[in-house]
């Protein structure tokens, strides 16, 4: 299950993208879907449909393994895609019973899929090219600004790259867990959903003790190496703009200041 | 009694410490309960030497070592690192950076998530320059023959890799001395041999002071130093072959000799004469005239 998931798995090849500083691919992605939002066109999607490809195709991923990422929010676009279709008022093109299309509806459906789908592909695209080490570092350097309101940058960085240096070891605990308890008898099968949320209280009561003691041995061993937040460290491999990060800025801008321009001329 | 602090060792004066625990009366009630778990240690370890430290679970050890970095202060008495005193606050990361420590589960002490990432994390600590920082982690994954690594996970490693890698992480540091506590202890036999490869080349080549806690009997032969330990006290102190003669004492407070040494003893009841400072087997097999 977990498998499946195409969000958060690093994609190991070298290209253009990968070799971008993570601020300007995480800028580059809230950029790109606030962009995504102000579309209300088909040609503006045309535009942004050409600067997601211009970035897949920079990227050197595989479009089959881009869209394998797709498959685990189907159903969210499939849920969102029926509403539109048939929520929508206005011409009606085809009938049955309550359910009824409308000319509106199916556009409205159609460049709701459309968006979502650049969403995921987005959103994928930069973590399939980032790995989340690099993340939390383009996370602490590009928000360090919140230090000013007192928000510990530092602090959350490294929480969230301890977590994903422990969700395998703490997976793989997981199922010995599971095991162990299932050599004692214990099912995890069968029963109805409310029984089944119950027989899990033998594998969660083990996992958080478990998880406990290792968060204390692991803050031990960072105070034993000088831990002390974030104000004295320094980096091995410090962020740095290079030329590359400036033009996909630049390029970036342009994009943007063309959808606006262009949602301004709608909205009048 | 040594009164002057010496500046080239680990030195304790009357060190004590006990923990506050939880404990059921008699009458069922849970009552907050002292444990001294060091009761007046005197001790010196010098500069360059090999110590293992040995006793049986509760007996202290672990608490006596995690004194030497600061990580718990005596309640009474003093330790010094290199003459600097554990309970100065202005000494702490002096005393940290000199004083590496390796503990028991390899995978609770990694940090980061590359191993090169790892080995770096305690020099970043230090505020250094990034290309110190970056020759630095290459030379320490080099001494614990792990650079072909640099850039894998460490989930993907063996036991011994692992601590092998946390070791680096400790070197990057450039201590003075390092405290393994029972590190070998959750690897298997091959693991542990690497390790204490990595151990001994560590003391004799980059004179690194070693102390090891350890339970494996065999792995205290290694030292050239021992100090047991039970009920908070330092009961015995002494080269190997010294310990390992007392061994009704040993078993007294919980301990066994090396299989070695016992199978040395045994013969020499049996009328056989093998000089009492061979301890280890290939030793033992020299002396042992062919059959």
């Amino acid at each position: 299950m977990l498998k499946d998931i195409t969000i958060g798995q690093y994609y190991p090849v070298d290209s253009f993208v990968h070799r971008l500083d993570p601020r300007t691919k995480l800028f580059a992605m809230v950029v790109f879907i606030f962009c995504l939002f102000l579309c209300h066109s088909w040609l503006a999607y045309l535009i942004t449909g050409i600067v997601l490809g211009i970035g897949i195709l920079q990227a050197k991923i595989p479009i089959s393994y881009l869209l394998k990422g797709l498959k685990s929010v189907f159903f969210l676009i499939l849920f969102s895609v029926s509403l539109n279709l048939f929520l929508t008022s206005g011409e009606v093109i085809w009938q049955f019973g309550i359910l009824r299309v409308t000319k509106e509806g199916l556009s409205v459906a159609a460049l709701m899929c459309i968006r979502l789908v650049f969403l995921m592909l987005a959103s994928s695209l930069m973590t399939l090219t980032t790995t989340p080490n690099q993340l939390t570092d383009g996370l602490e350097k590009g928000l360090s600004i919140l230090n000013k309101i007192k928000i510990p940058v530092h602090e959350l960085a490294m929480m969230m790259s301890i977590s994903l240096r422990f969700i395998p070891i703490l997976v793989e605990e997981t199922d010995k867990i599971q095991k162990a308890q299932m050599a004692r008898g214990a099912n995890f099968e069968k029963g109805n959903i409310i029984k089944r949320a119950k027989n899990l209280i033998p594998l969660f009561v083990p996992l958080f003790i478990s998880a406990l003691r290792r968060a204390s041995d692991l803050a031990m061993a960072m105070e034993v190496r000088c831990y002390r937040g974030g104000e004295y460290r320094t980096k091995m491999k410090p962020l740095v703009y290079q030329k590359a990060d400036y033009f996909t800025y630049a390029f970036l801008g342009i994009f943007a200041i063309g959808i606006v321009y262009g949602y301004v001329w709608w909205k009048q | 009694m040594r009164i002057d602090i010496a500046l080239n060792g680990l030195q304790t004066k009357e060190l004590t410490f006990s923990y506050q625990v939880f404990a059921e009366e008699e009458d069922n009630s849970m009552q907050m309960k002292k444990m001294t778990a060091l009761d007046h240690v005197d001790l010196f370890i010098e500069e360059g030497s090999f110590v293992a430290i040995l006793g049986h679970n509760g007996s202290g050890k672990s608490t006596l070592s995690k004194q030497f970095n600061a990580l718990l202060a005596p309640d009474s008495g003093d330790v010094w690192v290199y003459g600097n005193n554990t309970k100065e606050e202005g000494q702490l990361w002096k005393i940290r950076q000199s004083v590496g420590m390796i503990f028991q589960n390899p995978d609770n002490q990694i940090i980061g998530n590359l191993v090169e990432e790892d080995v770096a994390f305690g020099a970043e600590n230090l505020g250094l320059p990034t290309e110190e920082i970056i020759s630095r982690t290459r030379e320490s994954l080099a001494a614990v023959n792990m650079s072909e690594y640099a850039t894998h996970s460490p989930n993907r490693l063996s036991g011994g890799q692992k601590q092998r890698v946390a070791i680096a992480g400790i070197l990057a540091m450039r201590p003075r001395c390092i405290i393994f506590d029972e590190s070998t202890a959750m690897l298997d036999p091959m693991g542990r041999k690497e390790v204490l490869e990595i151990i001994k080349e560590l003391n004799q080549k980059e004179k690194i002071t070693v102390i090891m806690i350890t339970h494996y009997m065999e792995e205290a032969l290694e030292a050239g130093h021992i100090l047991v330990m039970d009920k908070g006290k330092i009961v015995l102190e002494g080269k190997p072959e010294e310990i390992f003669a007392q061994q009704d004492y040993l078993y007294e407070i919980g301990l066994h000799v090396p299989q070695s040494v016992e199978l040395a003893d045994e013969l020499r009841k049996r009328g056989m004469d093998i000089p009492l400072s061979v301890l280890n087997l290939e030793d033992l097999l020299k002396e042992i005239p062919s059959l």
